[in-house]
């Protein structure tokens, strides 16, 4: 194996070059790592200034297939605090009930058919169905029940269609809520982290800074202050001032670091990090069970976490059924005036951040959308790098395989739509 | 196996070309036989599998890559074919992946057909290329004479 070794990690849509990984090392030593992705968000950016605010939840949902509920979410929440309006009960844990549901479809897809191939050395889910054919059918099971949570609240359509800035447009019976199979989903859920914890785990630590939404009471979904490792404890309204995005000429998106200059971690890891007390009781004793730490480091642990967090959705979205009264009204009334209004929500993958100015004419002004992934550019670079430094000895295509199983702790939203990875080795 | 027949149409209609699976289930909801079903979703696998339940005969629409002739029509019964285009991805899985693990799953009826338009750009908000909206013309035509074929 030669001393000089390049490696390119490729994200190609049908579309070139909407993202990549350039790895390049030199006498044995690595020399650059650089990744570089296609931001989608920008483009909605300029495509909602102008448009009438109620648009922002429809429009920004398109952004990601995977996880719409969360562009929905932070829109609707900001609109509101522009407006300086409130929602309460039940509209409140509707939308909490609404992202359980998004949490479970996609951490369940990403877990079974995209990340624990990785771990236990199959090309792709398909292979891994060959041999275990029963987990791939329960987890498809699993996901089914999260789909089924946000259809009976957003409708049944790619995009939930059925939230507004306010509320909802109809609230469901409580019948619906109720037939929802979440017995079924606990069992599957359980068992889901008995399977990430039996997974072979390669042992890296990280000092990570972690952000992410905390909340007095909850383990956060939709409200809760922007809270890191380091000490920032802030408002929704205060992101820009604590946080710093900058434009790298490889990527079109922009790169987001703390005022200092700090690389930082948005995620489930974040999240679990700075909330695991509030967990739900049945996830928080499967994370002791599994001997998980109060803080994980380790980025390919993501894995157990999302597992939990899983468990923690659907004990949650059975709490939240239970509790549901459906004699109400399905929206606040909503009065547009000039103003502006920030909201930080937890995607799945990580804080999605909002802030929308609307003019006295309830037309948007300016929008700015922060989604995880632009946020997480910089310390995937620093989690290959590490990973990189440790696994230099490896043949190209373990060190391949390695990279992109690091890539995938992030559960990257590479461009939110339409996106392929291809790896390709260049040996210098 | 049960007896129905389902077009699934995959794609984003807010990325150009990608438009092309919901932009065929569009024109094909008038004339298309009742019983013929539509399933129009981003590719995600459990929609895909879910269509696929209790189905006899699926007709898959999609976007293909660019490879300099974009509106390129291509009907493909063998889905080894779809192989030699087959990506892997960090978020998702692509559409061969998809049958192939339906296949896996023992969940893949015997009669696959999948139509494959060739686009230009996926730029986000851009309308279809016109050559790829001719395709999408003609893939109707073909659809709509498969079922009634059937």
């Amino acid at each position: 194996m030669s001393a000089d070794r390049t490696i390119d990690v490729d994200y190609l849509a049908r579309v070139e070059g909407e993202g990549s990984l350039k790895v390049a090392v030199r006498d044995g030593a690595v020399d650059v790592v650089e990744f570089g992705i296609f931001e989608p968000p920008r483009f909605f950016e300029a495509f909602l200034e102008g448009r009438p605010y109620s648009d922002a939840p429809d429009i920004t949902a398109r952004i990601c297939g995977i996880c719409p509920v969360a562009y929905q979410m932070s829109s609707c929440h900001a609109m509101e605090r522009a407006f300086g309006t409130t929602v309460g009960e039940p509209i409140r844990s509707l939308r909490r009930l609404l992202y359980c549901g998004e949490w479970i479809e996609s951490h369940v897809l990403h877990v079974f058919l995209l990340h624990a191939p990785d771990f236990l050395g199959y090309e792709s889910a398909v292979h891994m169905a060959a041999d275990h054919r029963e987990a791939v059918e329960r987890a498809l099971r699993l996901k089914k029940i999260g789909n089924d949570v946000v259809n009976v609240l957003g409708g049944r359509e790619i995009h939930p269609i059925n939230v507004r800035v306010g509320g909802f447009y109809s609230l469901p019976p409580r019948d619906a809520l109720r037939s929802l199979p979440l017995e079924e989903a606990l069992d599957l859920a359980r068992w889901m982290v008995d399977f990430t914890a039996t997974l072979p785990m390669p042992d890296v630590e990280m000092d990570f800074d972690f952000v992410s939404l905390v909340h007095p009471d909850e383990y956060p979904f939709n409200e809760g202050r922007i809270v890191s490792t380091s000490g920032i404890d802030v408002g929704n309204d205060e992101w820009d001032r604590v946080f710093v995005e900058e434009h790298v000429a490889r990527s079109n998106a922009l790169h987001a670091r703390t005022l200092e200059g700090g690389v930082y971690h948005v995620g489930p890891l974040a999240r679990y990090a700075h909330n695991r007390a509030r967990l739900s009781a049945g996830a928080r004793e499967a994370a002791e069970r599994m001997g998980l730490p109060a803080v994980v480091r380790n980025p390919f642990r993501s894995i157990v976490v999302r597992a939990v967090e899983t468990l923690h959705a659907v004990e949650e979205a059975m709490r939240l059924v239970d509790g549901y009264d459906d004699a109400a009204d399905p929206a606040v009334v909503i009065e547009p005036r000039a103003g502006t209004g920030a909201a930080a929500t937890e995607a799945p993958r990580g804080l999605l951040w909002h802030r929308y100015s609307v003019g006295e004419d309830g037309r948007i002004a300016e929008a700015t959308i922060v989604p995880p992934t632009a946020q997480n550019q910089l310390v995937m670079e620093a989690d290959v790098r590490a990973v990189l430094e440790r696994s230099l000895h490896l043949p190209d295509d373990e060190l391949q395989w390695r990279l992109e199983q690091t890539i995938r702790n992030y559960d990257p939203c590479i461009s939110c739509a339409t996106h392929f990875l291809r790896l390709e080795v260049d040996r210098g | 196996m049960g007896d129905r027949t389902v077009v699934i149409g995959i794609g984003n209609r807010d990325r150009g070309d990608d438009a092309v699976g919901p932009a065929v289930l569009d024109r094909l909801a008038g004339p298309l036989p009742a019983d013929v079903e539509t399933v129009c979703t981003d590719g995600d696998p459990g929609d895909v599998l879910e269509a696929l339940a209790g189905c006899r005969r699926t007709i898959v629409v999609d976007a293909v890559s660019p490879a300099g002739r974009p509106g390129r029509l291509v009907r493909m019964t063998d889905r080894t074919a779809l192989a030699s285009v087959r990506p892997s991805s960090s978020h998702a899985l692509g559409p061969a992946e998809v049958l192939d693990l339906a296949a896996q799953l023992e969940r893949l009826p015997a009669d696959v057909v999948v139509y494959g338009i060739e686009g230009a750009a996926f730029g986000p908000g851009r309308p279809m290329s016109p050559a790829v909206e001719d395709a999408v013309e003609v893939a109707v035509g073909m659809i709509l004479e498969e079922v009634a074929d059937a």
